[in-house]
């Protein structure tokens, strides 16, 4: 699974950034709270300019050069076939950010962390960047997972 | 099938799954020299910071090892029996393999200096090492590291987070010379100093002294209550040399990561990898780099034919805060270098013609990931492109080009006549 | 400039309390409305704001709503708010009053005066979803002339067609959303007099392609690769005056459209000039016929004005196999609101009165009657099928579909739901994967709607309804109204 972003519908609204930012780290995708109480980080980035943009997502690779890279084994790829952090085992040494072609990996500051697009694994439903693009811009591809 | 892999790191862990990739049933034996299992060499440094929190420090658990069905054996292997196939361990034990994979990884480099060996100098590659390291330490020593190496690097800035006094000695004109280039060096060099390390280039350690004295060729002394050696690492290959395969710098391997011996692969710090941009076979010590050979070879071990076409120099690490990106490498060539410099931030292109060879990025990890596949994929971008995206290189201004040409972005469901 | 003398049209209320700061509103206001200072604060500046609403619905916190600016002037029944505001505006800028999309005004609506009959005991009523009901419509002539044989139609699954907008006024992926919806319906789209984009050259076999007073874009091709040709005389918001796209409106591929050079004005004149007659039209038609071998059927678009029955007459007399009447609530993509606001006459009275007068003179069957201009919801389709209407036109209810909110500023380009705009970054703002699947929708439902009404009156094929007015009666109409519409009041 990935989302795919269409750059030709990307209006560059920034409203999956708001979205995925909020329906992370344990706001629930309640955006006014999230953004009225903290300062939610977004996981993908929107890129370009407002002639030719799009949401960098994660491509959540077969073969994922940030997971085979990992000195910690902190990035994992779950049985659906998500790459997503372990971030009680992060220890930001950015060796993922530097193997990942897409840009997509990328530090996370604050908490001196790598943040990524983990598809939303732990709420219900399609991840909140789909559902929230105005323009279907972003969608939900299914593939199937090699079982290996 | 009956697969045997000297070693328990990262290349070991790699042909693991790549064995599994393709053969479910096959039995597969770990010879584990160190009797450490399965852990990550690079965050021996985090240990040493923080001991209580990196107690654990294994890259794939033992669920992982008996979810693959692989048998450890706690041993040294002493010798390889080519013609009968079998490892012969320390113990005795007589290990038959129709695939063998050597990933012994290396040893770390000991100068040949006299009165090396006291209790406070240490070297600074296994968990044994910062286990010992960690026992001995105490807050307000004073601690000399000879080598800025990453490892050196590392150590420094555990020690210093441990409340040591730190200072690094290196033999080169500036620091992390394999992977600054004089200009950035200066940048870092600066913030590390700021921070409060004391960096000295262009010593050469020439003898201990009594009374932890340290001597240098310059004449400097330095006390030392800790002196630790970082000075690279050579390949552990003396199995390979014993058996009769060939080994250069490191184990010879082909582009199917075989030895000489067409049962035995190698795979890890270990082998001799082509640069792919010098077309050179180096030593490369890295840890994305030993996991793909590991895979490639359990592939190949598993009797799939995927070729290994070599890899690139690249570099992430976070020293004291900073962040420091490198990848590529420079032959003779002349190439266009091209500089950005913001606050703390630091970026440098090398550019041969429309292709990138090498960047470094002081506190700039966002951008790392396209460069370093610019480099490895071999893009071709125009120097001006690489010019506009230097005026404010983000993520926003990397080149269209590179975009376009990465490629492999899947388009679905667009709107068709 | 002086500081104007008008408040601004509109009021953005911004809930601080619900605001985040994140900026949406600025990124997607193509009129500067919105503004986030250094200091992360937001502004609006509401005299930019043309309540295109935007804003308020991408807002992810819901923080924003936009009034009519809340001043009224003191209460007088001529001199009206809007009257005294365009006088404000007229006497700043000197120039006509622009204006899109249609009429506005409160003038007699008729669709709302006439009623809809229903089966009780006499005769039954009919289940849609048990019975099948027949939708599908052919337009075209239908008259047996002798040795000519079959005239050439067009077969639509449902009575309702899109109508013309022209590639220019609106965005190219307005027309690939109604291009691709009528192609799924089974119905026609119409290019408008703006020659056919090459990315829709597929979807010409489904396209009504137009020829206006500017003849933009036409060549052999164009007239071959269509479903029928509509000759386009007037239109409904604009009677008696032509067309003018801004040139820089004429972007590199509205040029190539329209064949004409790029950043020009593109002036599509009041007449035609070579059409002064009715005799003239009958040569014109008959050109495009011979043109095409006789293979597709020629469609003529007048706007309804006051002696339209004669015209329809001549129009059908002059060989169209298709007249198109466009009423006076029909849309634009701009247009002088005078012209707009006071010109022509309802469709509902015109059509009733065309409809009786090619009966009269014998000529009906010689042209199926599309009708248009302000055609709102599926009663007001199946309204005008038993006045008379063989099928009906949409085009302000099918932007609507696409997202359009109704603010009336087409004229200006930068629509921000990018729906009249030609500007790439606006354009992409319509995925017309959504806007087809939208317009299908909207039209599926209405198929439904439809098939209930007729079911309910006992009918199950829509030619059974046609033109029959028995099935309608007026409520709060005049006793002339009644007999112009040809429809008995209410309770007779």
């Amino acid at each position: 699974m990935k989302v795919v972003a269409l750059p030709e519908y990307c209006l560059g609204c920034g409203l999956c950034e708001i979205y995925c930012a909020a329906q992370h780290d344990g706001w629930n995708g309640n955006v006014l709270k999230a953004f009225k109480k903290g300062k939610p980080v977004n996981r993908s980035q929107l890129m370009g300019s407002s002639q030719w943009c799009w949401l960098n997502t994660c491509m959540h690779c077969t073969d994922a050069p940030c997971v085979n890279g990992c000195i910690s084994g902190a990035m994992q790829r779950d049985p659906d076939g998500t790459v997503y952090v372990d971030t009680e085992r992060c220890v930001g040494c950015f060796t993922c950010v530097m193997l990942c072609p897409y840009g997509h990996v990328r530090p996370w500051q604050e908490k001196h962390q790598v943040i990524k697009c983990d598809l939303c694994r732990d709420q219900k439903g399609i991840p909140a960047c789909v559902a929230n693009c105005p323009n279907g811009a972003l969608q939900l591809l299914v593939e199937e997972v090699d079982a290996g | 099938m009956r697969y045997v892999i000297i070693g328990s790191c990262i290349a070991a862990m790699g042909a693991v799954e790549g064995i599994r990739s393709i053969d479910k049933k096959g039995l597969i034996t770990i010879i584990d020299g160190e009797q450490r299992g399965a852990y990550t060499r690079p965050l021996i440094s985090y240990f040493l910071a923080k001991p209580y929190k990196f107690k654990d420090i294994r890259y794939r658990s033992p669920e992982f090892l008996a979810a693959n069905g692989v048998e450890v054996i706690n041993a040294m292997a002493e010798q390889i029996n080519r013609t009968d196939k079998q490892v012969v361990l320390n113990d005795g034990q007589i290990i038959p393999y129709d695939h063998l994979l050597i990933a012994t990884g290396a040893y770390p480099v000991m100068p040949d200096i006299a009165g090396i060996e006291k209790s406070w100098i240490k070297t600074f590659y296994t968990q044994a090492d910062a286990e010992s390291l960690n026992a001995l330490l105490a807050e307000g020593q004073e601690a000399v590291i000879i080598g800025s190496g990453l490892i050196g690097m590392k150590a420094a800035e555990a020690l210093w987070q441990r409340g040591l006094k730190v200072s690094i000695v290196e033999k080169d004109a500036y620091m992390l010379p394999r992977v600054l280039s004089s200009g950035s060096a200066v940048i870092l060099n600066s913030l590390i100093n700021g921070a409060g390390i004391n960096i000295r280039c262009a010593e050469e350690l020439t003898a201990v002294l009594p009374d932890h004295q340290l001597e240098f060729a310059s004449g400097m002394k330095l006390h030392a209550d800790l002196l630790i050696l970082a000075l690279g690492t050579r390949p552990r290959s003396e199995l390979a040399v014993a058996c009769g395969i060939k080994v250069n710098k490191g184990i010879v391997v082909n582009n199917y990561l075989q030895t000489s011996d067409e049962n035995i692969f190698a795979a890890g710090d270990v082998i001799e990898t082509r640069n792919i941009l010098t077309g050179e076979n180096e030593i490369m010590a890295l840890l994305p780099q030993a996991h793909k050979e590991g895979f490639l070879a359990g592939c190949n071990m598993a009797g799939h034919k995927i070729a290994y076409t070599g890899g690139i120099f690249q570099n992430s690490v976070n020293i004291m805060g900073v962040s420091i990106c490198s990848a590529g490498s420079l032959s003779d060539a002349a190439y266009t270098s091209l500089i950005w410099k913001q606050d703390e931030k630091y970026l440098e292109l090398f550019l041969d013609g429309s292709y990138l060879y090498k960047y470094t990025a002081i506190n700039l990890p966002e951008l790392s990931g396209p460069l370093t596949a610019a480099i490895e994929r071999r893009i071709m971008i125009e120097e001006t492109a690489w010019r506009t995206f230097m005026a404010a290189p983000s993520l926003s201004t990397i080149p269209p080009a590179y975009w376009h040409k990465i490629g492999d972005i899947p388009r679905a469901n667009t709107w068709n006549q | 400039m002086a500081r104007s003398i008008m408040t601004p049209a509109f009021k953005i209320e911004r809930d601080e309390d619900r605001c985040i700061q994140c900026g949406v509103c600025v990124r997607q206001c193509a009129n500067d409305v919105h503004h986030q200072d250094e200091d992360g604060w937001m502004w609006v500046d509401d005299e930019k704001c043309v309540a295109c609403q935007r804003c308020a619905v991408l807002c992810p916190t819901r923080a924003l709503s936009i009034k009519e600016y809340p001043i009224d002037f003191r209460s007088n029944q001529h001199w009206t708010s809007p009257t005294i505001r365009e006088i404000y505006a007229q006497a700043e800028s000197g120039g006509v009053l622009l204006t899109g999309m249609g009429n506005p005004r409160s003038y007699k609506n008729f669709f709302d005066h006439l009623l809809l009959n229903a089966s009780q005991v006499t005769n039954p009523s009919i289940d849609p979803l048990r019975e099948p009901m027949e939708l599908t419509t052919y337009l075209g002539n239908k008259s047996q002339n002798g040795s000519e044989g079959e005239k050439p139609q067009l077969e639509l699954d449902i009575p309702i067609m899109f109508s013309a907008m022209s590639f220019g006024s609106v965005s190219i992926n307005v027309q690939k959303s109604l291009a691709a919806a009528a192609r799924e319906l089974g119905t026609f789209w119409n290019t408008g007099e703006g020659g056919l984009h090459s990315d829709l050259l597929g979807y010409g076999k489904g396209a009504i392609v137009q020829i206006a007073s500017g003849r933009f874009g036409v060549h052999p091709d164009y007239l071959e690769n269509s479903a029928a040709i509509e000759i386009k005389i007037g239109q409904g918001a604009k009677p008696g005056i032509g067309g003018h796209l801004p040139g820089e409106k004429v972007s590199q591929e509205v040029s190539r459209a329209r064949m004409i050079p790029a950043w020009s004005d593109a002036i599509s004149p009041a007449p035609h000039h070579d059409i002064y007659s009715i005799e003239d039209l009958a040569q014109l038609i008959e050109t495009l016929k011979v043109a095409t071998r006789y293979r597709k059927p020629i469609a003529v678009k007048v706007a309804a004005v006051h002696n339209i029955s004669a015209i329809a007459s001549g129009v059908v007399r002059a060989g169209a196999d298709i007249l198109v009447i466009d009423g006076f609530r029909g849309g634009t993509g701009a247009a002088p609101m005078r012209i707009r606001d006071n010109v022509g006459i309802p469709i509902e009275m015109a059509l009733a009165q065309v409809d009786s007068r090619l009966r009269d003179e014998g000529i009906r069957s010689q042209a199926s009657l599309v009708v248009t201009g302000g055609i709102r919801n599926s009663a007001d389709v199946l309204k005008s099928i038993a006045l008379g209407a063989d099928a009906v036109y949409i085009a302000t209810a099918a932007l609507l579909a696409l997202g359009c909110h109704m603010c009336q500023m087409c004229f200006t380009g930068k629509c921000n739901w990018g729906i009249a705009t030609t500007r790439a970054d606006l354009t992409k703002r319509l995925n017309p994967i959504i806007g087809s699947r939208h317009a299908i929708n909207l039209l599926t439902a209405w198929s439904h709607e439809i098939k209930e009404m007729m079911g309910g009156m006992g009918i199950n094929a829509v030619e059974s309804l046609r033109g029959n007015r028995l099935m309608l009666r007026g409520i709060g109409l005049t006793r002339e109204e009644l007999d112009l519409l040809g429809v008995k009041p209410a309770g007779e």
